[in-house]
């Protein structure tokens, strides 16, 4: 008994100590960013590291909120990112139904088709794609984001969609087409609730991949007050040096929003993933 | 199984439409363009030239390095970021007050914007002014040319791709570790299977789908990587981090030169669908055998 | 009842959409408004560089707005997507914008695939007197001899940095040429603590090209011989890239990965005595906010070995998108913008480097920058790239070796020579 105790506290610990580096690796380089994110330049390269903004400004946000009108900017990804994960969803969930459920001709080339466009490099695609929005004469809108987006985050909401409604048991539906349920009604009030934590996780990854692209969002908009956050940032890098400070304030406050999204979502996303991950 | 019926290709309508019309052309356009020798940006016109774009290619040195040193990122990185995904669902499996933030805490790397991940671990990885060299030679240890030695430069970027994505596999394989019904390891302790015989008996191969489906997932993106190179070495020292995507990039929009560009993508492509097509096939299967 | 029910689903199919395309369209309204209106009220969109000469630009459109009554939107983007988006809009004809800046060493390309408006006809008797002929030979395709098509913008060229108070206290010469250098650098790196001789911006690709490209230059090296075969392995190649390798020897440690941020930290927190690199960054090294050197910085033309002081020209250049829907209103802001008076006005607001010869000798812009004889000097004395379309590519070759050579991949012949095949491999494409 006395062993198995000791044993116990061991492994304890050894967990906790484990926790506290994993947390300690994962929040440095945030921490960093946030850190220079109060600092002038001349106190960002400095002999001895600073590990407390010692001479602490302000000045970054203000130039970043007020000069570069990044606010307005976390709106566009704002509206292009929910706006493209909500049609991500309600689309790959009807196809991942369909594709689970059915034997048809044609299913692998679809399931073939829908993977190789994730596999292909998303720049090969600018040019096509460039002219097939200046046609449509979708340059220039966030429409052309929006469609660009759902185009390569269909792919991994159906793939991981499939999973869940391969776990859900067909006799539910069966049951209810019995009680006279048209199919869409099976799908709709039977099986659509059950895979809800599966959505909620598909809609995340869509999401953070929306609001983080960057190559699209930079090519097809050309408003200053259409633009993206990650372009925004990216122009940090200008001719001659690098804004290291407005820069990190940027990724604090690109990352505030995201982080109350995750916390919000964090129940759904850890459940929702539970139900089709196991089937892989 | 049920039969086909109208509503399958209802269903899937709108997902053909997304398709055909985003996806069809794009892919058309990259296909034909390979085998056709066309500069963009001068507007020549396209000269056909069958498969000689991809003999340049073949023939061409840092192509090979480009593909040598992508093969070695993805595996490293992807090795790296499935196990460590793996530890870290392991340590916070267990429920306690404030795991949910905690949890929260892990996923943030990925959740920030690429461009700000790549700026700020090249800020930390500078020789002179980086906290890390700093941190290192507090503690004695000689500072690391992180980013400017051609033996370090790509392990380094490695570094970062795992502190972004290891998130990411941790997510989904924590998800599933709960899954794993309790009464499983009861029994296995009360047969005095040791903590490890456990994992390693029940853990492991009920985890084996996920972790194959992060592997699958991970290995497309990571074949992708571009982004990292682009900001923290511009591919150097030297050839030392130069890579698939980099190359095509370069190819593609720094020369234009559209028609080889997209027959390096060809190849590129089907290095992955090759790597990938064990997983493709399990799904297919799966698929089929309900 | 089935017919019924699939109806249903088809609607909420629709309805989706519809949601969809609304919210893009409220965005995608505003701006068809906006390209309505142009035809009424004229409006410009710019695409520039983004920094301090995107910023600048900002600052002087307002008073053409109100002079004119035209409107006019600077869209700034990154060195690389600049390039990207510009040739996209063109060759899609997409008539995103009315106005572009162009890297000088891209003129070639562009000129080449006939993107940019030639701007002769507007400009019967060519550009005044007052401009640089360096800088507007760059704006002409063929170079020097052919027609115009873009106006000299932003009047880079490299300067030599170097710490006076350093050189005062080893009772050193201002180093006049690369041999002066090596030595200085040595001197400063047996004397000093924690200040290094020199710095290279070794990364590889444009950054270490455009560093080295000034000692290639003073061993007397051409990147192209008049057959248009690359000579990179010559012997001047060989010295220069010798004298860069004893510099790097005097450099900080991880040079190979420095960029021009790197550059203006080492030179800013007083770690290094000497560099090469751009006039707008005195803004910088002047600045309390930003330097820790400050009054302890002078500049001066690049230093010289074989041949003269050749400091490489990199200007901006402002062209007229071959896609422009606004070609003679954006002739007009072109003129306006290149005028003495504005160019003074950007310079003062810290972004402009100007093209014009009286510009540089103001006496109100002297007293704000003392750099400004010396950058009249270095630009009067500067050398152009190679003009060639395949520039690009030639230098992204050369840069990649250079890259090698410098981390110890390769000897500097061995590396040079194989520079040179590649390279010749790309002209006879």
């Amino acid at each position: 008994m006395h062993v198995e105790l000791k044993s116990f506290s061991l492994n304890r610990l050894l967990r906790w100590t484990g926790i506290g580096f994993v947390i300690l690796w994962t929040i440095f380089p945030i921490y960093w960013m946030l850190n220079n994110s109060f600092k002038k330049r001349v106190d960002i390269f400095t002999e001895q590291p600073s590990l407390l903004p010692f001479n602490p400004t302000l000045a970054n946000y203000s130039q970043l909120i007020i000069e570069m009108d990044f606010l307005v900017t976390l709106k566009n990804s704002l509206i292009v990112a929910a706006i493209s994960t909500i049609i991500v969803v309600a689309i790959a969930s009807l196809s991942a139904y369909s594709l689970s459920r059915y034997n048809f001709k044609g299913k692998k080339l679809i399931l073939l088709w829908v993977i190789l466009t994730r596999i292909f490099p998303p720049i090969t695609f600018v040019i096509p794609l460039y002219s097939l929005m200046g046609s449509a004469g979708l340059l220039n809108t966030q429409v052309a984001l929006i469609l660009a987006y759902v185009a390569f985050n269909l792919p991994f909401g159906i793939w991981l969609l499939i999973n869940f409604f391969n776990d859900i048991p067909m006799e539910l539906e069966e049951s209810a087409t019995v009680d006279g349920a048209s199919p869409f009604q099976a799908y709709r009030k039977i099986v659509l609730p059950l895979v809800a934590p599966g959505i909620g996780a598909t809609a995340i990854f869509t999401f953070i991949t929306a609001w983080n692209e960057f190559l699209y969002g930079l090519i097809f908009v050309q408003s200053q007050e259409l633009m993206t956050a990650p372009v925004t940032l990216s122009g940090m890098i200008t001719e001659y040096l690098v804004l290291w400070g407005p820069m990190s304030a940027g990724g604090i406050l690109s990352l505030l929003p995201m982080l109350i999204f995750v916390l919000f979502m964090q129940k759904t996303m850890v459940s929702g993933l539970t139900g089709g991950a196991v089937k892989g | 199984m049920q039969r086909t019926n109208k509503m399958t290709y209802i269903f899937l309508i709108p997902t053909i439409i997304v398709f055909l019309v985003l996806t069809v052309y794009p892919l058309l356009y990259v296909i034909t363009a390979s085998f056709f020798s066309m500069n963009y940006l001068q507007g020549t016109e396209w000269k056909f030239v069958g498969f000689q774009g991809y003999q340049e290619l073949f023939q061409d040195s840092l192509f090979w390095v480009a593909f040598k040193n992508t093969i070695i990122f993805v595996v490293i990185a992807v090795s790296l970021e499935v196990f460590f995904g793996l530890m870290f669902a392991i340590l916070f499996q267990k429920n306690f007050k404030g795991s949910a933030i905690i949890r929260s805490i892990v996923l943030l790397p990925m959740l920030l914007p690429p461009i700000t991940v790549a700026l700020t671990w090249k800020m930390m990885y500078e020789y002179d002014y980086g906290i890390i060299n700093y941190f290192l030679t507090l503690v004695g240890l000689p500072a690391i040319e992180w980013l400017s030695s051609a033996d370090w430069a790509l392990f380094s970027i490695v570094i970062t791709d795992v502190w972004q994505w290891t998130p990411f596999a941790f997510l989904i394989i924590l998800a599933s570790l709960q899954t794993i019904p309790k009464d499983l390891y009861e029994s296995a302790a009360v047969n005095g299977a040791s903590g490890f015989q456990a994992f390693r008996y029940i853990t492991l191969p009920l985890l084996k789908p996920v972790i194959l489906l992060v592997l699958f997932l991970r290995t497309i993106d990571t074949f992708q990587i571009f982004d990292k190179m682009y900001v923290l070495t511009g591919g150097g020292p030297g050839n030392a981090t130069e890579t698939l995507t980099f190359y095509i990039y370069r190819q593609g929009f720094r020369y234009f030169e559209t028609g080889y560009a997209t027959a390096a993508t060809l190849v590129v492509v089907i290095i992955i669908v090759i790597l990938s097509i064990g997983y493709i096939k399990s799904v297919y299967k799966s698929a089929y055998s309900r | 009842m089935q017919q019924k029910k699939n109806g249903l689903i088809l609607l909420m199919m629709i309805i989706v959409m519809t949601i969809a395309t609304a919210c893009g369209n409220s965005s995608s309204e505003e701006a068809n408004a906006s390209n309505t209106d142009s035809q009424e009220a004229t409006k410009l969109t710019f695409a520039a560089r983004e920094g301090e000469m995107a910023d600048a630009i900002k600052a002087v459109v307002p008073k053409y707005e109100e002079e004119t009554g035209v409107e006019v939107e600077v869209v700034s983007m990154p060195f690389d997507q600049l390039k990207e988006s510009v040739v996209l809009d063109i060759r899609n004809n997409g008539g995103a914008y009315d106005l572009t800046m162009i890297d000088d060493p891209y003129m070639p390309e562009f000129g080449e695939g006939d993107l940019l408006v030639k701007l002769d006809e507007y400009f019967p008797n060519g550009l005044d007197e007052d401009f640089l002929t360096q800088a507007v030979n760059l704006g002409k395709h063929p170079y020097e001899s052919g027609e115009l098509i873009a106006l000299p913008l932003f009047g880079n060229v490299q300067l030599f940095y170097y710490r006076t108070d350093l050189l005062e206290k080893h009772n050193l010469d201002v180093p006049a040429t690369w041999d002066d250098v090596v030595n200085i650098a040595e001197t400063v790196v047996e004397n000093e603590d924690n200040i290094y001789g020199y710095a290279v911006r070794g990364q590889r690709g444009n950054p270490i090209v455009s560093d080295y490209m000034p000692l290639f230059w003073a061993y007397g090296g051409t990147v192209l011989d008049e057959n248009n075969q690359p000579q990179v392995n010559s012997e001047a190649g060989i010295k220069a890239m010798e004298t860069y390798l004893k510099l790097k020897g005097l450099s900080p440690k991880g040079v190979e990965s420095f960029n021009t941020d790197q550059i203006a930290t080492s030179l800013t927190q007083g770690q290094v005595a000497m560099v090469i690199a751009w006039p707008s960054w005195v803004s910088q090294v002047d600045n309390e906010e930003s330097s820790k050197v400050v009054g302890k910085v002078d500049l001066s033309a690049v230093p010289s070995q074989v041949s003269d002081s050749s400091a490489m020209i990199g200007n901006w250049m402002l062209g007229i998108p071959k896609s422009s829907q606004n070609v003679e209103p954006a002739v007009e802001f072109m003129k306006w913008i290149t005028s003495p008076e504005i160019q003074k006005e950007m310079a003062l607001d810290g972004g402009g480097a100007p093209t014009r010869i009286s510009v540089y000798q103001d006496e109100e812009l002297n007293e704000v920058y003392r750099h400004y004889p010396a950058q009249l000097e270095a630009l009067q004395n500067s050398v152009a790239r190679p003009r060639t379309p395949l520039w690009s590519q030639i230098e992204d070759t050369w840069g990649l070796y250079l890259s090698q050579i410098l981390s110890g991949q390769l000897e500097v012949e061995e590396g040079l020579v194989k520079a040179n095949e590649e390279i010749a491999k790309i002209m006879s494409k």
